[in-house]
């Protein structure tokens, strides 16, 4: 949590070259790389499609199929609630005796949020619960269906016609009937113009066997006298705005677009995706989510704050320009093994300067203990015993966290109210390879594993100077 | 219906389509008779307000460099789309986008930008708006007008190529209507609040409750109801008192639009019909969106008239507005009958088309039947051509860039002004059509 309030304050270079930085909780860690990385550089996949009310989920190459949308849950069109199915009892009548009826259990669809139903827009029952339900389909679709196909015909002609083209180099009659064709061709389609008898020739000249001609009936076109002026009585209707629908609602169904809240009609439910990602320098997995819907856990999870010491701000005192002081940063090892940590000075170019405070590193390594689970129910006092700290540095320890001292100076020339950040770096040794490494082969003897050492550039937003 | 099942047919390589307009993004892919989803531009910041990238305030586009500001906002609405709307990878699918011709070059270059460095999309190819609506008619000559959120364009096509030096834009939209709203409610408005006390209308409403009040209330109303209404309102400026002029024709009755849960806005009637007035009465410069297209057509080549102005094409979402075609030609007729200037277009008859999709989709299912097409990928631009030629994409005015190294230096600011700077306004000696040969013109 602490983290996460700070996440302003505490930011880690990601990448010497283009300066970057970010908050730890914000980066990941490339294990094979061995370097921190923002979701920016990685290389973002679908893992897998899933639909969050029924939890089905599909592969990333059928749900495109499936336009994204779930089978089996639908959404309110008025609210984009998720629709419930409820069942009811009708009586219906027997055919043989008009007299008797009996009970029938029948299903329609309700928005528990708004109170829309599917009675409501004079939608039938259904008889089962499931799959009788259906979208309201494009009325336009078989016009668009006839334009793409005719687009088709019409560029593989242009295709066709630029190969003969480049094949037949020799100019003569033929060559011109071709040409004429391929403009009387075009025209024939939409102008519905009878064509002249030379573009009959020649089109018969350049037709291929493979091409079958399609043609599409021109698009109407309205003249003033055709349209239809608005109904006079528009202007005297009060306007009801619960009875029109909203820009949202009508850009939820694309296709349709309904004026009238009547014209709703219930709407499948948009799936969910699981992302995974990737390194884009050596294309490993850095988060790998499990496939299955409903599980929150992850294959591979390799984020900065499980696997880099973070820094922390503690307690800073009153900031005054010129004056140095003593501040307590917290340093946090989230890792299963004891780290050493080493703080350096950072030597800032002219364009990247961002300190604007002179620090005094402690000189001595930093001891960090192993991150325990069960460290918060044993008695505190049976760690601290095996190290010796230095009381002038380290100002408390706590099982896997460490508080250290940090005597800094502001600059003369800040104002009242200027943030003051402090730049050092750290080397810290990374164990997290070889262990897995390990465990992949198979080795069984636990020998003492080898570690890296990685060098992390931190800026800290220590806080304001206040007016002396 | 194409050979196959079009289910069947869906592979990782169906393009993407994307017509990201100012107010409104409609994305999808090829192929199909609709988009995915429509969503507003905007991108939310954790613990801001939400943004709308092409937004007015946006200051990420006023300012002198549209850098990294912009390209993150732009990067961020693109996630979005890919992994919440289109629910694909982005690096296994060609993208389609649909473009104003009027777009800045810096603008597209980002974009483009953005798709192929962050998003290692293969091929991006930007398609003017207007030629790729004549798809969905089965012509290849219109006369092409775009209403859009801020601002109206007039384009006309002639044989698959559009006549950029014949455009005609306005800075009338949807938006304008907006802010004619927001003006009538100031002045004439009252909110009731919950204790019954009525109170003018201190601040200004939100977008969305404005964007709410045109969608549903607002309607163009007939010429000569309106015609009425203006001479009316010139008598009664005339007089300078409260005149009641008004009373031989009915005009509609207060709306009462419910605000904040508690309170109600009472907004009277008229808005609904004058708030529309605002695209067709003409201002200053007698310009309206009538003489948008009369003028485009003015400066068409005198052969191409007559088959323009029977191939008239409203596109765009503010042509939504009950009413608006029926408006656009009796204004159009009784314009040329009026003025001396259109004397020449009286020959003309203007027939208007009507698309099968509705008309804030147009563009995009014009983008989505020619990135169907085989020819689409021969005319995209590639990753490898991009990073060649140093993230400089062909434009009307750079044909093919052939040598990457004899590209001419661009400044890298913006000329001040909105979206589009006047040094784009194109003059003859600038527009070929040679232009559209290179990436954009129609398989014809």
């Amino acid at each position: 949590m602490a983290t996460l309030l700070q996440i302003s304050k505490v930011k880690y270079l990601i990448d010497e070259n283009s300066d970057e930085c970010d908050s730890l909780a914000n980066l990941y860690f490339c294990m094979y790389c061995l370097s921190l990385r923002s979701a920016d550089v990685l290389q973002h996949e679908i893992d897998s499609h899933f639909c969050p009310q029924t939890l089905d989920s599909l592969s990333p190459a059928e749900a495109p199929l499936k336009r994204n949308k779930s089978a089996n849950s639908w959404q309110c069109p008025a609210c984009l609630h998720p629709l419930s199915t409820r069942a009811t009892s009708t009586a219906i009548q027997v055919t043989d005796d008009p007299t008797k009826s009996t009970a029938k259990k029948v299903y329609y669809q309700a928005c528990t949020f708004c109170r829309w139903s599917t009675r409501g827009i004079g939608m039938p029952d259904k008889d089962i619960v499931n799959g009788a339900w259906t979208e309201k389909a494009n009325p336009d679709v078989q016009r668009v269906n006839q334009l793409l196909e005719y687009y088709k015909y019409v560029a593989q002609q242009e295709k066709l016609d630029q190969e003969t083209k480049r094949s037949s180099k020799k100019r003569g009659y033929f060559a011109v009937a071709m040409q004429l064709n391929k403009y009387g061709g075009a025209r024939l389609g939409i102008g519905g113009k009878k064509p002249s008898p030379l573009t009959q020739v020649s089109s018969k000249l350049g037709e291929s066997p493979s091409l079958k001609e399609v043609t599409i009936e021109p698009a109407k076109t309205y003249a003033l006298e055709d349209l239809e002026p608005l109904p006079e009585d528009i202007y005297h209707k009060v306007v009801n705005f619960a009875k029109v629908s909203s820009v949202t609602q009508r850009h939820s169904h694309p296709e349709h677009q309904s004026e009238s809240v009547n014209d709703f009609w219930p709407q499948k439910t948009r799936m969910f995706i699981k992302q995974s990602l990737r390194c884009k320098g050596c294309d490993h997995n850095i988060i790998k989510p499990e496939y299955n819907a409903s599980s929150i856990k992850f294959k591979i999870h390799l984020v900065a704050v499980n696997q880099i010491p973070e820094i922390r701000i503690n307690k800073v005192p009153k900031l005054v320009p010129g004056e140095s002081c003593k501040i307590i940063l917290t340093l946090v090892n989230p890792t299963e093994h004891v780290l050493h940590v080493t703080l350096l000075p950072h030597i800032e170019e002219e364009k990247t300067q961002r300190s604007n405070c002179q620090v005094e590193l402690p000189t001595s390594d930093l001891v960090l203990s192993k991150y325990d689970e069960a460290a918060e129910f044993i008695a505190p006092e049976g760690g601290q015993a095996q190290f010796e700290d230095d009381p002038e540095v380290i100002a408390y320890r706590r099982g896997n966290r460490i508080g250290f001292y940090l005597q800094c100076t502001p600059d003369k020339d800040l104002q009242h109210g200027d943030e003051v950040w402090v730049t050092f770096k750290y080397k810290h040794e990374h164990y997290g390879n070889t262990t897995i490494v390990a465990l992949l082969k198979g080795d069984k003897q636990q020998g003492e594993p080898e570690a890296d050492w990685l060098k992390q550039t931190v800026f800290v937003n220590v806080g304001r100077i206040s007016s002396s | 219906m194409p050979l196959f099942n079009k289910g069947y047919a869906f592979g990782l390589k169906t393009p993407v389509v994307l017509d990201i307009g100012e107010a409104y993004t409609k994305l999808g892919f090829a192929d199909e008779a609709e988009p995915r989803a429509i969503i507003p531009t905007t991108i939310e910041q954790v613990g801001g307000p939400v943004c709308y990238i092409f937004g007015r305030n946006n200051t990420a586009l006023l300012g002198h460099d549209i850098g990294s500001d912009f390209e993150k906002s732009i990067k961020l609405f693109l996630e979005k789309i890919y992994f919440k709307y289109l629910q694909v990878n982005p690096n296994n699918q060609r993208v389609i986008l649909c473009e104003s011709l009027l777009n800045p070059t810096k603008v597209r270059e980002t974009i483009a930008k953005v798709l192929f460095t962050k998003f290692d999309v293969p091929s991006v190819l930007f398609a003017p708006c207007h030629l790729l609506a004549c798809f969905t008619v089965a012509t290849s000559t219109a006369l092409v007008l775009d209403c859009g959120h801020t601002e109206s364009v007039v384009i006309p096509v002639v044989e698959g190529t559009p006549l950029l030096w014949a455009w005609q834009s306005a800075p009338l939209g949807g938006a304008t209507i907006q802010d004619a709203i927001m003006h009538e409610i100031k002045e004439k408005g009252k909110i009731k609040s919950e204790n019954e006390n009525l109170l003018p209308v201190a601040s200004r409403l939100c977008e969305t409750v404005l964007e709410d009040i045109k969608v549903k209330a607002c309607l163009v109303t007939e010429y000569h109801r309106a015609k009425q209404i203006q001479a009316a309102k010139t008598l009664e400026l005339e007089k300078e008192k409260e005149a009641t002029s008004l009373t031989d024709i009915q005009r509609p009755p207060d709306m009462i639009y419910p605000i904040d849960g508690r309170s109600r806005l009472f907004i009277p009637g008229p808005i609904r019909e004058e708030a529309a007035e605002v695209l067709f009465e003409q201002d200053n410069e007698k310009m309206s969106l009538a003489t948008l297209l009369l003028d485009s057509l003015c400066q068409c080549p005198i052969d191409a008239r007559k088959a323009l102005a029977r191939n008239v094409l409203v596109t765009g979402g503010t042509s939504l507005l009950p009413g608006f075609k029926h408006r656009l030609l009796f204004e159009m007729k009784e314009i040329i009958k009026e003025e001396q200037r259109y004397e020449k277009l009286s020959e003309c008859e203007f027939r208007v088309h009507q698309p099968p999709t509705k008309a804030n989709l147009v563009a995009w299912l014009g983008a989505s039947i020619f990135a169907s097409l085989d020819t689409f990928e021969k005319r995209s631009i590639t990753k490898e051509y991009f990073t060649q030629h140093n993230g400089r994409l062909p434009d009307w005015c750079v044909l093919d860039i052939k040598s990457p190294d004899k590209m001419p230096e661009r400044p890298n600011t913006l000329p001040t002004g909105k979206k589009f700077p006047t040094s784009h306004v194109p003059s003859r000696k600038s527009t070929t059509t040679a232009h559209l040969d290179t990436h954009s013109k129609p398989s014809k």
